[in-house]
C-alpha cells in the first residue's frame, strides 16, 4: 500500500525516528507535545538517539531552528519568511510532525482562500435538516487545532487577501473562536499554535497587516550559507528523489553538482563564490529547489533518451531552461556570466562552457 | 570559544569567579594555540618590567589580557629573559594621549583585541554594581525599543515582553540560567525586528557599541599625522619647499639611472605620491599646474607654498587616519562609497593610480567591476573603458600591475558589445556620446591584444550595414572599418549607393556622409567613385531637400583642413569635368556677400532633428 503512494507525509516516513525519540525522552515536554524542545531539535537537525540514527531534515542555521522551536514553546505562532525554496514548508512540515506526530492540518494559502476555510464552515445539508449546530460544524485545521490542542499550517499565507489574513488576528490574541450562530465560543487548548509561511516573492501582493504581523514571531530562512551544505542538500534530495521515481539513470557526479551549485549560487548572490569579482542577476528563482529539479530533470532526460549518464550537454540544456526565462535580458546577462565567469574557471567547467555557450546563441 | 568568554563575562556573579574563570579561559586558548617566538619575547619583556618597575616603586598593579596572564604570573623573571631581551633593538618613539571611543574599542574598528559591544557590558557591569544582574536582559531589549521609536520606527512594550520571554527560553533550550547577549540578539531580531537584522541593525549598533568618547585637556594633543608630514618632508628632501613663498616643483617620474639607491632613483615618483596624497587628504600644500602633452606622462609640475591653512588642514586630516597615507586611503574609500556612476568610480580609482596607493587601487578596481556590472548604458562603459585603458597603457611609469584592470576591461567590453547595437537607434544627441564611446572602445582595441577585436568588428559591420541604427553613426562605423582595412571596395562602393540613393531620406543620407567623414579623411579623398556618388546625390535632390542637406555637408566640410579642401575639389573638377584650379579657386575662397545673404536665409530653417 504504502509504495503505491506518491509522498509520504512526515510522520509516515519517518515514524521509526520519532517514535525512538518518544521512548528516549528524558527532559520536560511542554504541554500538547509530544516530546519536548530539544528532541524537536534534534529530529530537525538529525542526530542519535539510542540506536536509532536521526537523519537531519532541515541543513543549516542550527540557531534559526533553536528560534523557531522557542517560539512554538512562548505560545506565540511562527511566521516562516523566504525565498521561494528555502525550505519554509518543509520545516513547517516536519516541525508539526515532530511535535505533534500530525503534519497534516493545512490551509494553503490562495488568491480563493475565504474567511470561512480559516475558522469553520456549514454543512448545509445537515444545516437544513437540524438547524445549527455542533454537529453540523465543518471544522477547519485550524479550528481542530484549537480544540485539539496542537499546531496547525498555514501555507503561503500572503497569497490570501488581506481582509482573510486578517481572520487569524482574533484566534491568535484571543486563542478563541466565537460562533455566533451558536451562542458558543471555542477557547483553544494549551498547546495550540500556528505555523505560517510567505514568499519573499510575493511581497506587496497581499502585504500583511502590521497588526497581523505583530502576533507572530517572524524567522527569515536564509539560502543555504555555504557551498558544501548546498551541494549536501541537492544531492541528498536527488538521490531521494531519484529512488522515489525510479529514474532509469546513474547518480551525477559530484563534480555536476559543484557546477550547478557554483552557477546557482554566483547568480544568486550576483558575484562570484570568493567575491571578488559582481555578476549582474538574472531574473529567475534560483533556489537550491529549483538545483534538486534541475538535476532530477537531466537524469530523467538522460535515462529515458540518453544512456543513462547526465552529461553536460543535458545540464546545459537545463541551466538554460532554468536560468534564461523570459526575455533577452536573461539571455544577455546568462552570455555576460558565460563568458567573463564560466569562460575563465579552467578546464572542468570548459566542455559545461561550450555546451551552454552554442544554446544561448 | 568566543561563546565561552561571553558566557564568563556574563554570567558570573562576583570578581573572584570571574577573574579566576577567565584566567582558566586565558589557559585554555594557550593549550590550543602554538606558542611562537615572537610572543615568548613579548612575555619575557613584559616580565622585565615588571620586575623592574617592582623595584623601583614597590608592588606593580597589570593590566592584561587573560592570554598572557599565566605567562606573566606563573613565570618569574629570569636571567634568560634579561638576556632574551637585552637583544632588542632600541626605536625612537613618542608616546602621545589621544582620546579613545567606544567605537575604537570594538571590533567593529578593526581592533583585532576589542570587544564585541562595549555599550552591553556597560550596562551588565552597572547593573552587576548596583547587584541586579537580572535587569541586563531587559534593560538592553528596552534600550533598543527606545532607540527604534526615537528615530521614528514603532517598536511597543508587547513586542519587548515576547523578545524577553523568547529569550528566555533560549537561553533555557542550552540549559542557561540568563540570556546571553547572543540570546537577546536573535530574540530582538526575531521580535522587535520581524525577522530581519537590517530593521535593528542602527539600534543595535547605538545600544551594543554605544558612542562614548573620552576627553583630553586642551593643548595635549599632538596628532601623529602632523609628526609624519614633517617626516615625510625631511625623507623626501622636500623641507625647503615649507616656506611662504610659492615655489616650482618639477618632477620626473622615470627612474634616474645616474643614483645607486632604489629610493633615489624613484625619489620624483615618490615625490609626485606624496603631493597627490596630500590633495586627496584635502590638505593644500601643493597644486599642480597641468603640462603640455608631449610628456604628460612622465613630468609634474607643482606649485608649492606653506600656509597657516595648511597647518589646520593637516589638524583636519588627521581625522581621516594617522598619516598622510592613512588619510588618503580613507579619503578615497569614502569617495568610493559614495560614487554612484562607473565613470566616477573610474576616476577614483585614477587618482588612486596617482596616489601610488596599490591597496586602493585593489579596492576601486573591485568597486569599478561591481559597477560595471550593474551598468546599463554603454556611454558609461565606453568612457570606462577608455579611462582604464588610459591607466593600463600609462600605469607602467607609476608601477602599476595592469592585471586586474584587464580583467575589468574585458569585461566591461563584452557588456559594451552586447548592447551597442540597441543603444546605437536614437536620436542625434545620444548618437554624439555614441561615437564618442565607440571611439574609444575602438581605440581600446588598438591598443589592447586581450580584447576579442573580431566580435567588435561584427559590431561595426552590423552598425554599418543597418538602416535603423542612427546614421550617423552608421557611418561613423562604416569609417571606422575603412580605416583598418576590414571593409570591402565593393561593399563600401554598395553602401555609398544605397544611402546616398533615392530611396533614403535625404537628411539620413547626409548624416551618414557626415559620419562617414568624421575619420581617415586621407583614404575617403582617394576614392574617386565615393565623389561621384555624393554629386550624382546633390544633383538628384530638389530645393526642399537640399536645404537640410546643405547644413549637413557644410558642418562636415566645416573642419577639414585647406589643404583636404583642394584635393577635395580635385575630384569633384575631375567628375565634373572643370579644371582643378578653377574648382579649388571657387571652395576655398572667401564667402562673398552675395553668398552669405543665402546662408543667412539659413537661419530661419527649421533645422529639426539634423
Amino acid at each position: 500500500m504504502a509504495q503505491e503512494i506518491l509522498r509520504l507525509s512526515a510522520e509516515q516516513l519517518y515514524k521509526n525516528e520519532i517514535d525512538a525519540l518518544i521512548a528516549n525522552e528524558t527532559a520536560l515536554i511542554p504541554k500538547g507535545w509530544q516530546m519536548s524542545p530539544k528532541s524537536v531539535l534534534t529530529y530537525i537537525l538529525g542526530g542519535k538517539v539510542g540506536d536509532t540514527v536521526i537523519t537531519p531534515k532541515y541543513m543549516g542555521d542550527r540557531r534559526v531552528v533553536e528560534i523557531c522551536i522557542a517560539t512554538l514553546v512562548t505560545d506565540r505562532a511562527l511566521l516562516l519568511i523566504g525565498e521561494p525554496g528555502t525550505a519554509k514548508s518543509w520545516l513547517s512540515e516536519h516541525l508539526t510532525a515532530a511535535i505533534n506526530g500530525n503534519s497534516s492540518q493545512v490551509i494553503q494559502g490562495t488568491a480563493g482562500t475565504t474567511e470561512e476555510q480559516i475558522r469553520y464552515s456549514w454543512n448545509y445539508a445537515m444545516l437544513l435538516a437540524k438547524g445549527p449546530s455542533f454537529e453540523s460544524l465543518v471544522k477547519s485545521p485550524i479550528y481542530n487545532a484549537m480544540e485539539t490542542g496542537t499546531i496547525a499550517r498555514f501555507e503561503e499565507i500572503s497569497r490570501c487577501a488581506s481582509e482573510v489574513q486578517d481572520a487569524l488576528i482574533s484566534i491568535l490574541s484571543e486563542k478563541r473562536i466565537s460562533i455566533p450562530e451558536l451562542s458558543e465560543e471555542v477557547a483553544a487548548k494549551k498547546g495550540f499554535s500556528i505555523i505560517a509561511t510567505a514568499n519573499t516573492r510575493d511581497k506587496g501582493v497581499n502585504e500583511m497587516s502590521s497588526a497581523l504581523k505583530r502576533r507572530f514571531n517572524i524567522v527569515i530562512l536564509p539560502p543555504p550559507s555555504d557551498m558544501n551544505t548546498e551541494i549536501n542538500i541537492v544531492k541528498t534530495r536527488v538521490a531521494q528523489m531519484s529512488k522515489d521515481m525510479e529514474l532509469n539513470a546513474e547518480m551525477p557526479t559530484d563534480s555536476d553538482f559543484e557546477k550547478i551549485v557554483t552557477v546557482f549560487r554566483e547568480l544568486r548572490e550576483g558575484k562570484t563564490l570568493d567575491g571578488q569579482l559582481k555578476i549582474k542577476p538574472t531574473s529567475g528563482v534560483l533556489s537550491s529547489a529549483e538545483a534538486i529539479s534541475l538535476m532530477v530533470n537531466s537524469m530523467a532526460l538522460a535515462g529515458s533518451f540518453g544512456n543513462g549518464k547526465v552529461t553536460d550537454s543535458e545540464l546545459a540544456a537545463a541551466l538554460q531552461g532554468a536560468v534564461v526565462k523570459d526575455d533577452d535580458k536573461d539571455k544577455a546577462a546568462w552570455e555576460e556570466y558565460l563568458e567573463n565567469i564560466m569562460r575563465k574557471k579552467g578546464a572542468d567547467y570548459a566542455s559545461l562552457y561550450a555546451e551552454c555557450r552554442e544554446r544561448n546563441a | 570559544m568566543k561563546k565561552l568568554r561571553d558566557w564568563i563575562t556574563e554570567h558570573s556573579d562576583n570578581y573572584d569567579d570571574f577573574i579566576a574563570a577567565v584566567e582558566e579561559y586565558g589557559k585554555s586558548i594557550r593549550e590550543f594555540s602554538v606558542s611562537d617566538e615572537h610572543n615568548e619575547l613579548r612575555e619575557a619583556y613584559m616580565r622585565r618590567r615588571i620586575a623592574e618597575s617592582e623595584e623601583k616603586y614597590g608592588k606593580a598593579a597589570v593590566i592584561t589580557g587573560a592570554f598572557h596572564t599565566s605567562g606573566i604570573k606563573n613565570i618569574p623573571y629570569s636571567e634568560k629573559d634579561k638576556k632574551l631581551t637585552d637583544k632588542l633593538k632600541t626605536v625612537p618613539s613618542k608616546a602621545t594621549l589621544m582620546p579613545y571611543s567606544y567605537y575604537r574599542l570594538s571590533s567593529r574598528s578593526g581592533y583585532g583585541a576589542g570587544s564585541k559591544a562595549p555599550g552591553y557590558y556597560e550596562i551588565l557591569f552597572r547593573n552587576k554594581c548596583r547587584g541586579v544582574p537580572d535587569n541586563t536582559p531587559a534593560e538592553y531589549l528596552s534600550r533598543l525599543a527606545e532607540y527604534q521609536r526615537k528615530n521614528g520606527f514603532s517598536a511597543s512594550s508587547a513586542e519587548v515582553i515576547e523578545a524577553l520571554r523568547l529569550a528566555e527560553t533560549l537561553a533555557a533550550m542550552r540549559g542557561g540560567k540568563r540570556p546571553s547577549m547572543s540570546d537577546l540578539r536573535d530574540a530582538a531580531v526575531t521580535c522587535l525586528g520581524h525577522g530581519s537584522f537590517g530593521e535593528i541593525s542602527l539600534a543595535c549598533a547605538d545600544v551594543e557599541i554605544g558612542t562614548r568618547i573620552g576627553e583630553l585637556p586642551e593643548g595635549t594633543v599632538c596628532t601623529s599625522m602632523q609628526e609624519d608630514f614633517m617626516h615625510q618632508l625631511k625623507d623626501l628632501k622636500l623641507e625647503r619647499f615649507r616656506s611662504a613663498s610659492a615655489q616650482e616643483l618639477d618632477l620626473d617620474l622615470r627612474e634616474n639611472l645616474r643614483v645607486k639607491s632604489e629610493k633615489s632613483a624613484f625619489l620624483d615618483l615618490h615625490r609626485s605620491f606624496f603631493m597627490h596624497r596630500l590633495i586627496q587628504a584635502g590638505v593644500h600644500f601643493g597644486t599642480q599646474l597641468s603640462t603640455n602633452q608631449d610628456n604628460a606622462t612622465w613630468s609634474e609640475k607643482w606649485t608649492v607654498s606653506w600656509t597657516p591653512e595648511t597647518e589646520i588642514e593637516i589638524v583636519e586630516a588627521s581625522l581621516n587616519g594617522e598619516t598622510v597615507e592613512g588619510a588618503a586611503k580613507t579619503s578615497l574609500n569614502m569617495e568610493l562609497l559614495d560614487s554612484q556612476s562607473l565613470s566616477d568610480t573610474a576616476e577614483t580609482l585614477y587618482k588612486a593610480l596617482l596616489c601610488g596607493l596599490p591597496e586602493c587601487i585593489k579596492t576601486a578596481s573591485s568597486a569599478v567591476q561591481r559597477m560595471a556590472s550593474d551598468c546599463a548604458s554603454p556611454v558609461e562603459e565606453g568612457r570606462t573603458i577608455g579611462t582604464l585603458s588610459a591607466i593600463v597603457r600609462f600605469g607602467s611609469i607609476r608601477k602599476l600591475d595592469p592585471e586586474p584592470l584587464t580583467g575589468i576591461i574585458s569585461q566591461l567590453f563584452l557588456k559594451f558589445c552586447l548592447q551597442a547595437f540597441n543603444a546605437c537607434i536614437c536620436d542625434a544627441n545620444a548618437a554624439e556620446e555614441m561615437i564618442s564611446a565607440l571611439t574609444f572602445v575602438y581605440e581600446a582595441c588598438l591598443a589592447h591584444d586581450f580584447l576579442d577585436s573580431e566580435r567588435f568588428r561584427k559590431i561595426l559591420g552590423d552598425l554599418a550595414d543597418s538602416d535603423v541604427v542612427n546614421p550617423l553613426i552608421s557611418g561613423f562605423a562604416c569609417a571606422l572599418l575603412t580605416e583598418k582595412g576590414e571593409i570591402t571596395p565593393g561593399k563600401l562602393s554598395e553602401l555609398v549607393s544605397r544611402r546616398l540613393s533615392r530611396g533614403t531620406p535625404p537628411a539620413e543620407g547626409a548624416a551618414w556622409f557626415e559620419g562617414l567623414a568624421r575619420r581617415n579623411r586621407r583614404s575617403l579623398i582617394g576614392r574617386l567613385t565615393l565623389w561621384e556618388k555624393l554629386c550624382s546625390f546633390i544633383e538628384g535632390l530638389d530645393d526642399e531637400e537640399f536645404k537640410p542637406v546643405l547644413v549637413a555637408l557644410r558642418r562636415t566640410f566645416a573642419d577639414f583642413t585647406a589643404a583636404e579642401k583642394t584635393d577635395i575639389a580635385e575630384n569633384i573638377g575631375e567628375v565634373m569635368g572643370i579644371s582643378t584650379q578653377q574648382a579649388a579657386e571657387m571652395i576655398t575662397a572667401a564667402v562673398t556677400a552675395e553668398e552669405q545673404a543665402v546662408i543667412d536665409e539659413l537661419d530661419d530653417f527649421d533645422f529639426g532633428d539634423i
